[in-house]
C-alpha cells in the first residue's frame, strides 16, 4: 500500500516536473513566434535587432548581447558595436566581446563589400555603444563563453551578433539552441522581407516606369527621389534636375478654370504643392501649360510608416489630346448647329412673312398650311437646340446660373403661357401655389422653365379630352412627402421645393416606366397619341435637375394619369460653371 | 417725312439675307446689303449705316474680324453692332460682346418681328 503511495507521489513529482518543462518550452516557443511575427512587420535591420535583443533579454536576463551591422556598404560605413546588457560589466568584458567579434569579422568571406575595401575598412578600430549597460570600469566580470552568429541576407552578412555569458550554468545546449533558433528565425524573416520588399519594389518600379502618366516623387528636403520616363519626357528633364524647385520653374502657367477661350494665367505651383503637403491632402490642378502640352496635375502627400508626411508626389496626366478632341467636338457641334439652323432660319422668316399676310392675303387652306409649316419648323429648331443642349450636358459644359427668383410667380407664368395649348382638347389647367408667402429661391430660370414647361406641355399633350391638369408648388416637410414617390430617397429631398404636375392622361405603361428618362425614348402609347416629340425632353429635364442638385421622378398608372415631381434644393439650384449658348 | 434709318445687313446666306431685307424694308428701314466681311467693311465706310446687323460666319472676313477692324478704327463707324448669327455657344457670345457687339441674337430663335423690335430699340437709344 505504502509503496503504491510512494509511486504515486513520485509520479506526481515527475509529472509536475514535466509540466514545468513543457511550460518553459512553450514560453520559449511563444517568444520565438512572437519575435517572428514582430519581425515580419519591422522593415529595417536595426528594428529587427531591437526585436531580437528584447526577446533574448526576456528569456536570458544574464546574457550580454552585442551586434554590429557593419560589413555592408563602403569604406565609409560606420563601425559600431552595440552592446546590451542588464548586468554590470567592465572594460575587460567589453574588450573581450570586441576582440571575438573582430576576429570573426576578419575571417568572414561573405561580406557585403569589396574584399580589398573590407580589409582596409577592418584596420580602423570599432566604436562601442552601450545600451542599458551598467558600466563599471573596474568590474572584473569575465567573459566565459560567447557565440558569434552572423545574420545573412542575400548570402551576405548583414549583422554580426554576439551572445556572451559570465555564468557557467547558462552554458547549456538548450539555451544556445533557443538563441540560435531566434536568430535563424530572424534571418529567415529578414530574408523573406527583403525578397518581398525587393519584388514589391521591382513590381512597383515596373508599374511606375510603364505608366503613361508622369510620376515624380520628392522628399521633405525637396530632393527628387523618383521620376518615371513619362515624367522625364513631359518635363524634359534628365538627371540634372535634382530639386523639385527646378520643376516648379518649368511650369509657370495654367489655364484659367472655366474660361472659354483657354485664357492663361500665371501659377505659383510651389505654393500650391507646399500647401497640399502642409494640409496633408491631395490637390488637383485642372490644366497646366508646359510648352505645347496641356497637363492635368495631381499633388499627393507621401507618408512614411508612421503616417507623417515625408514628401510628395506629382502625377502628371497629358490631356493635350483630350483638349484637342474637346475642341474638335465643340467645333463640330458649332458648325453642325450653324449648318442646320441656317436653312431653318430662312424658312422660319419667310413663313412668318407669309403668315403676316404682308405680301398678300391667304385663303383659309393656305393659312392652315402655312401654320403647319411654322409648327414643323419650330419643332425642328427645338430639336436642334435640344441636341445642342444634350451635347453640352453630356460633356459637362452646361452652365447653371441660379438667381434669386420669386418661384410662385415663375411657375404661375409658365402655367399661364401654356393655357392656350389646352383649348383644342378642352383641358383645364390650374395652379395651386403655397398658402404662405415664400422668400426668393435661387434658380436658373431659363433651365427650370424648360423643365417645367416640358412637363406641362407633356401633360396637355397626353391628356384625354376635358382632362384636368393640376400644378402645385410647396416645400417638402416630413408631413407632406408624396407617398407615391418610389425609388427616391425621401431624406434626400427633405425641405426641397417641390413642383408637381398631375394629369389625368394616358399614363405611362408599366414596361415604359424604367425608360422614360432615356434619350430618344418614347412610350408606345405616347407615340400613338402624338407623333410629335423628340424623346429628348425628359432626358434633358433629368440631366438639368440632377446636375443642379434636384430630383425628378413620377408616379403613373396607364389610362389614369401621371404626376411628375421635380424638386429644387432648399437653398436653390446649385451653380455650375460651364457654357450655354443663347440657344438654351 | 423723317429720314429713313440705314441698316447694314451683313449676311452670306442669300435666303436669310433676302428675308431680313424684305422684312426690314417693309418696317421702314433703308437696308444696305453685304455678302461677306470685306464688303461689310467697305459699305460701313461708304454708306455710314446707323446700325449694323452682323453675321459671324462669312467668307473673306468673318464677323469677329469685321468687329476687330472696327475696334481698330473707331473713326470708321459709331453704329451699334448687333450680331445675328446661328452660332450660339457661350464663347461666341462672350467674344462678340468683348469685341463691342451690343446684342447677340441667334437667328433661328428670333422671329422677324422680334428682330425688328430689337433694331428699333437700339436705334431709339442712339
Amino acid at each position: 500500500m505504502s509503496m503504491s503511495i510512494q509511486k504515486s507521489v513520485n509520479d506526481t513529482k515527475q509529472s509536475v516536473k514535466a509540466r514545468v518543462l513543457t511550460k518553459r518550452k512553450n514560453e520559449k516557443l511563444d517568444a520565438i513566434k512572437e519575435t517572428a511575427q514582430k519581425l515580419s512587420a519591422s522593415r529595417e535591420i536595426e528594428r529587427a535587432m531591437m526585436v531580437i535583443v528584447r526577446s533574448i533579454k526576456k528569456l536570458f536576463p544574464d546574457v550580454v548581447i552585442a551586434y554590429t551591422s557593419a560589413p555592408i556598404g563602403d569604406e565609409k560605413s560606420p563601425k559600431v558595436i552595440y552592446v546590451h546588457s542588464q548586468q554590470t560589466i567592465g572594460r575587460t568584458y567589453l574588450e573581450a566581446i570586441k576582440k571575438r567579434m573582430i576576429e570573426k569579422l576578419k575571417n568572414m568571406t561573405y561580406v557585403g563589400m569589396n574584399k580589398i575595401v573590407f580589409k582596409s575598412w577592418m584596420k580602423d578600430s570599432f566604436h562601442l555603444e552601450l545600451s542599458g549597460v551598467q558600466y563599471n570600469e573596474d568590474d572584473r566580470l569575465e567573459l566565459l563563453y560567447s557565440i558569434n552568429i552572423p545574420i545573412k541576407v542575400s548570402r551576405v552578412c548583414a549583422v554580426l551578433t554576439n551572445f556572451s555569458f559570465a555564468r557557467k550554468n547558462m552554458l547549456n545546449d538548450n539555451n544556445l539552441n533557443v538563441i540560435h533558433t531566434i536568430v535563424e528565425n530572424a534571418e529567415h524573416r529578414i530574408e523573406r522581407l527583403k525578397e518581398l520588399v525587393s519584388s514589391e519594389q521591382s513590381r512597383v518600379s515596373d508599374l511606375v516606369g510603364s505608366m503613361t502618366n508622369g510620376v515624380l516623387m520628392f522628399d521633405n528636403a525637396g530632393t527628387i527621389v523618383v521620376t518615371n520616363p513619362a515624367a522625364q519626357q513631359f518635363l524634359n528633364i534628365g538627371n540634372k534636375e535634382k530639386k523639385i524647385t527646378d520643376i516648379f520653374k518649368k511650369i509657370k502657367e495654367e489655364i484659367v478654370p472655366s474660361a472659354e477661350a483657354g485664357k492663361k494665367k500665371e501659377i505659383d505651383l510651389q505654393t500650391q504643392v507646399y500647401n497640399a503637403l502642409a494640409d496633408g491632402k491631395p490637390k488637383h490642378i485642372d490644366e497646366l501649360l508646359l510648352g505645347q502640352k496641356t497637363l492635368e496635375m495631381f499633388i499627393a502627400p507621401v507618408r512614411d510608416y508612421e503616417k507623417n508626411v515625408s514628401g510628395g508626389a506629382l502625377i502628371l496626366h497629358d490631356i493635350t489630346h483630350l483638349k484637342e478632341i474637346d475642341r474638335m467636338k465643340t467645333e463640330f457641334v458649332s458648325i453642325a448647329s450653324h449648318q442646320l439652323r441656317t436653312p431653318l432660319t430662312a424658312i422660319k422668316l419667310f413663313i412668318e412673312m407669309l403668315a403676316d399676310e404682308k405680301v398678300g392675303s391667304l385663303t383659309k387652306k393656305q393659312k392652315e398650311y402655312v401654320g403647319d409649316v411654322t409648327a414643323s419648323t419650330e419643332r425642328m429648331i427645338k430639336l436642334v437646340n435640344d441636341l445642342l443642349n444634350v451635347s453640352r450636358l453630356e460633356t459637362g459644359r452646361l452652365k447653371i446660373e441660379p438667381v434669386p427668383t420669386d418661384i410662385i410667380a415663375f411657375v404661375k407664368e409658365i402655367v399661364e403661357d401654356a393655357m392656350p395649348l389646352c383649348q383644342p382638347k378642352g383641358c383645364t389647367i390650374t395652379f395651386e401655389p403655397p398658402t404662405e408667402k415664400i422668400a426668393k429661391v435661387p434658380i436658373d430660370a431659363e433651365l427650370l422653365r424648360q423643365v417645367v414647361h416640358n412637363l406641362i406641355t407633356n401633360a396637355i399633350r397626353y391628356s384625354q379630352d376635358r382632362g384636368k391638369i393640376v400644378i402645385s408648388l410647396q416645400q417638402l416637410t416630413t408631413d407632406n412627402l408624396p407617398v407615391t414617390a418610389k425609388g427616391v430617397q425621401m431624406s434626400n429631398v427633405k425641405d426641397h421645393w417641390l413642383i408637381s404636375v398631375a394629369d389625368q392622361g394616358i399614363g405611362i405603361p408599366k414596361e415604359a416606366k424604367a425608360k422614360i428618362f432615356e434619350k430618344f425614348y418614347r412610350a408606345d402609347n405616347a407615340r400613338k397619341a402624338e407623333t410629335e416629340g423628340s424623346g429628348l425632353g425628359m432626358y434633358l429635364a433629368k440631366m438639368i435637375m440632377e446636375t443642379s442638385g434636384g430630383k425628378i421622378w413620377f408616379d403613373s398608372e396607364e389610362g389614369k394619369g401621371t404626376t411628375f415631381y421635380v424638386t429644387i434644393p432648399k437653398n436653390g439650384m446649385e451653380a455650375k460653371k460651364g457654357e450655354r449658348g443663347v440657344a438654351a | 417725312m423723317s429720314i429713313k434709318k440705314k441698316i447694314l445687313l451683313a449676311e452670306d446666306d442669300k435666303f436669310i439675307c433676302k428675308a431680313y431685307q424684305d422684312g426690314l424694308t417693309r418696317a421702314g428701314f433703308e437696308v444696305v446689303i453685304a455678302h461677306d466681311g470685306e464688303q461689310a467693311l467697305s459699305k460701313i465706310k461708304s454708306d455710314k449705316p446707323d446700325l449694323i446687323l452682323l453675321d459671324l460666319i462669312m467668307p473673306s472676313k468673318n464677323g469677329f474680324e469685321v468687329m476687330e477692324d472696327l475696334k481698330k478704327n473707331p473713326s470708321m463707324s459709331k453704329a451699334p453692332v448687333v450680331i445675328l448669327s446661328n452660332l450660339g455657344q457661350e464663347s461666341d457670345v462672350k467674344k462678340s460682346k468683348d469685341l463691342g457687339a451690343v446684342d447677340y441674337l441667334v437667328k433661328s430663335n428670333y422671329s422677324m418681328k422680334e428682330v425688328i423690335e430689337k433694331v428699333q430699340s437700339f436705334l431709339g437709344k442712339s
